[in-house]
């Protein structure tokens, strides 16, 4: 055997990472990504030379360079980073002991009864670093705008609201803290922003839990300047017991929420480096001797469904499991469209927490079309984009555009126009000024002949419901509609949908 | 076939605020570079800035998304009428206010777009993925310097058609300002605003990001932007949890064949304190070179001074003096990291 020359003998460089879910990086002299990997204990193989070590954890980064001459027999240790959490975790950098304790104390009472089956614990809180001077960024209360509303067919009932049920304290960074029995089903959150927009997120009470959600606030701009309220975007959901109470130290917790802001960062359209695993062989080994937090669960069955090597009967003990902790959950349910479980999931009558669940069953509606029902689909309004959360806008009045006024199109139909080459054909008529606003008119006495020709196949359909987030029955309502639009209008080019 | 460039600068928005003051500088230069070095003749350059002053009202202000589809209908067409091919490689620059649809996507907020009129936008990677899909071009690279906050999902006004199959040997760089969810940033910098993942692509694209060879490929331009953003950002803005601390970069495989350009690499004149006491001490210092990752580059007798100067290139070195490994990290614009290891 001929030997490799010293230059390109291969070296051990063993990482060690304080947590599973942390990816190292190693990155050569110039920056270049030379190989990944996996907390918490990876091994690199790599020629002599000076690399920088990268261990990303949730949102925060180490880095540390590192010359290797031989093979090193003891690992680089990176301790365990501080990442931003709006729950009060420990080990996180945004997190004060007041707020851990108002979390434990005031998630054991109930500040509203409406139900005895499960509860609903709320804690909305302003972060500063402690080292910074201390100026109040908010005058009122963090709460503000928050309400929690129980949603059926039939009517919506608002059950309260958080800033005046909960307790407030204004000592160092502000908290409002609200917890409200309920029954088991779906709530939900409702935010009222200073604009009079409404936002809102699905909560999901299962009996014999106790649903912990934990907010940030920012700033939302106003003619007047920014006005704080809650930052739906980053929220984090514990469950815990019946009863209430707070462990900042469970580390379950923290793997739970590291998983969700890995889950935040994908999508499976995404195209980047699609073949590399979400999950580490730890949580794995966890799924495999059964786990016992439902929202760990629930985020990793997601990211197992995103890895390229899909790991089918894993996927389907998780979800299987779930079903037996949390019962009717509409997550949980999403994820059972995958997992050909029996009995099947039934039509969704509520929303689900998360983006992905969405994803799953719009997607689904392409084959079942009874999948959501119609008062769903009607009160779903605008989804808000990826992230981890599926959160809601109330759809607001149509405005008249001026620079498409001969053509009042939604913003659903203009969006569809152009995914199907209909305000392209427009353009290509000549019939739009495209180089100055407030000109794009069409021409009064022109008329069109052009047809435009759409075969909707079930991958198309597919593509469009999850891309729009419209349930596929709604969507084919949109069309039709476009269709009656451009049809009756001479000026217009006709569109003829056809579904294979 | 030639290669062709969009570059769209909206500083000051009708009824969006705040007004930027980086987007028509960075446009600017970047429209600059592409026909200096990125091999785009003068007539197929086409730089767009908004209107300035904006007109009062949103609905009459430039340029708009239909102007920019307009350009993007025209390469099409051109395209159509050339065997399905418009050009070897096509630059798009965005820069203004925007906002993330998605993981994957930015758009950027045309001149006529309100608070409540966010549909007048052109997303991003959508129309990017149009001409690179459809092979409308060889290479197709895409800089998107706005913010990603988080706006509805629905109103898209990507290009029709489904996506095909890319053409075999079909290459795209992407580069958004910031990861989905955050802000992008605009600083002073030399005395001039930019944008500060703009101000950082240029330093890497002449020359800051070169290999040995010149080559800045598509994996020096990303290893370069990923570690020297965050050197323009104060540290209010590292501390900022909206911030965007580093760029997302996406580069089709294998990266490092992917040539963005060929400009001489920058050596910065570097000074390495020394520790004390090494003032009669020999120095050596290795790092990376002619392919290889760890040869001796530089080495020097004893001074009698503290400090060793000489031109280096960015990159992490070791230095070794009077017995002792430290580790050196030249960044862009040449700041200099001294360690021990």
């Amino acid at each position: 055997m001929s030997q490799l020359p010293d230059s390109l003998k291969m070296l051990s460089l063993p990482v060690s990472t304080g947590d599973s879910q942390s990816e190292i990086l190693i990155l050569d002299g110039r920056g270049r990504l030379v190989q990944r990997g996996f907390g918490p204990q990876s091994s690199f193989n790599l020629e002599e030379g000076i690399y920088r070590v990268k261990v990303i954890t949730g949102t925060e980064s180490q880095e540390r360079p590192v010359v290797l001459t031989q093979s090193m027999a003891k690992p680089m240790v990176f301790a365990p980073a501080d990442f931003a959490s709006a729950a009060p975790l420990a080990g996180t950098s945004t997190s004060h002991e007041y707020h851990v304790a108002a979390a434990d104390q005031e998630s054991r009472k109930i500040h509203v009864k409406d139900g005895a089956d499960s509860s609903l614990f709320f804690l909305v809180r302003d972060w500063t670093p402690t080292q910074s001077e201390r100026k109040r960024r908010i005058i009122g209360n963090p709460a503000e705008g928050l309400s929690i509303y129980a949603v059926s067919p039939l009517a919506d009932r608002k059950i309260c609201e958080l800033a005046s049920s909960g307790t407030t304290n204004t000592n160092g960074d502000p908290w409002t803290a609200c917890t409200v029995g309920v029954e088991a089903g779906v709530y939900e959150l409702r935010l009222q922003l200073p604009t009079g927009e409404v936002l809102r997120h699905s909560v999901v009470a299962s009996p014999g839990w106790q649903t912990q959600t934990f907010l940030f606030i920012q700033p939302y701009a106003t003619p007047s300047g920014p006005q704080w309220r809650a930052d739906l975007s980053r929220t984090s959901v514990i469950m815990t017991g019946a009863g209430g109470g707070f462990m900042p130290n469970e580390p379950m917790l923290r793997v739970a929420e590291l998983a969700k802001v890995r889950l935040a960062k994908r999508t499976s359209a995404e195209p980047r480096d699609s073949s590399r695993p979400l999950l580490p062989e730890e949580m794995r080994r966890l799924f495999r001797d059964k786990f016992t937090n439902p929202m760990l669960g629930i985020y990793g069955a997601h990211l197992l469904l995103l890895e390229k090597s899909f790991d089918y009967p894993l996927f389907r003990d998780v979800v299987g499991n779930l079903r037996g902790m949390l019962g009717s959950h509409p997550d949980v349910e999403a994820l059972a469209l995958r997992a050909d479980l029996l009995p099947p999931p039934p039509p969704f009558e509520q929303p689900p927490m998360l983006s992905r669940s969405w994803f799953l069953i719009m997607e689904a509606t392409v084959d079942r079309p009874e999948l959501v029902t119609d008062s769903l689909a009607e009160r779903t309004g605008e989804g808000l984009s990826d992230g981890a959360w599926f959160v809601r806008r109330s759809t607001q009045a149509a405005m008249i555009d001026l620079s498409t006024s001969d053509y009042e199109f939604s913003d659903v139909e203009a969006a569809l126009a152009e995914e199907l080459g209909i305000s392209k054909a427009i353009r290509r008529m000549g019939r739009v000024q495209p180089a100055m606003a407030g000109t794009a008119d069409v021409h009064e006495n022109q008329q069109t002949e052009q047809d435009i020709q759409a075969g909707m196949n079930t991958t198309r359909l597919r593509s469009m419901v999850t891309r729009f987030g419209i349930p596929a029955p709604q969507l084919k309502g949109v069309l039709g509609n476009l269709e009656q639009k451009l049809n009756s209008n001479p000026k217009l080019p006709n569109l003829k949908v056809t579904y294979e | 076939m030639p290669n062709r460039a969009i570059v769209v600068g909206i500083r000051q928005y009708a009824e969006l605020p705040p007004h930027l003051e980086g987007p028509k500088n960075d446009a600017e230069m970047f429209h600059a570079w592409v026909k200096e070095h990125g091999g785009v003749d003068e007539a197929d350059a086409k730089l767009i800035l908004g209107d300035e002053p904006p007109p009062a009202a949103a609905v009459n202000a430039n340029p708009t998304e239909e102007a920019l589809k307009y350009e993007f209908d025209c390469l099409e067409d051109e395209a159509l009428k050339n065997n399905g091919c418009a050009g070897d490689r096509l630059y798009l620059y965005l820069s203004g206010h925007g906002f993330g649809q998605s993981l994957s996507d930015a758009s950027l907020l045309m001149a006529n777009a309100t608070t409540y009129r966010p549909r007048h936008h052109i997303p991003g990677s959508l129309w990017a993925d149009h001409f690179f899909a459809n092979g409308y071009f060889k290479e197709v690279i895409l800089f998107l310097d706005c913010c990603r906050e988080r706006y509805s999902m629905a109103t898209l006004n990507g290009p029709g058609n489904p996506m095909p199959v890319p053409p075999n040997g079909a290459r795209r760089f992407y580069g958004f300002a910031t990861k989905y969810g955050k802000l992008a940033v605009e600083r002073r910098i030399d005395g001039v605003m930019h944008g500060v993942f703009t101000a950082t692509l240029m330093d890497a694209l002449n020359g800051g990001a070169s290999e040995e060879d010149g080559r800045i490929t598509g994996e020096s331009l990303k290893a370069y932007l990923f570690e020297n953003m965050k050197g323009f950002l104060s540290e209010e803005d590292l501390a900022d949890q909206d911030v965007a601390k580093e760029p997302d970069l996406y580069c089709e495989p294998p990266e490092e064949q992917f040539v963005i350009a060929t400009v001489q690499p920058k050596k910065y004149p570097i000074t390495i304190p020394l520790p004390p006491g090494s003032e009669t001490k020999a120095r050596q210092l290795i790092g990376e070179q002619g392919g290889r990752k760890f040869v001796q580059i530089a080495n020097a007798g004893a001074d009698g001074t503290l400090q060793w100067q000489l031109p280096l290139m960015r990159g992490t070195y070791q230095l070794l003096v009077n017995g002792d490994s430290y580790v050196v990290t030249v960044k862009g614009r040449g700041t200099v990291d001294v360690a021990a290891s």
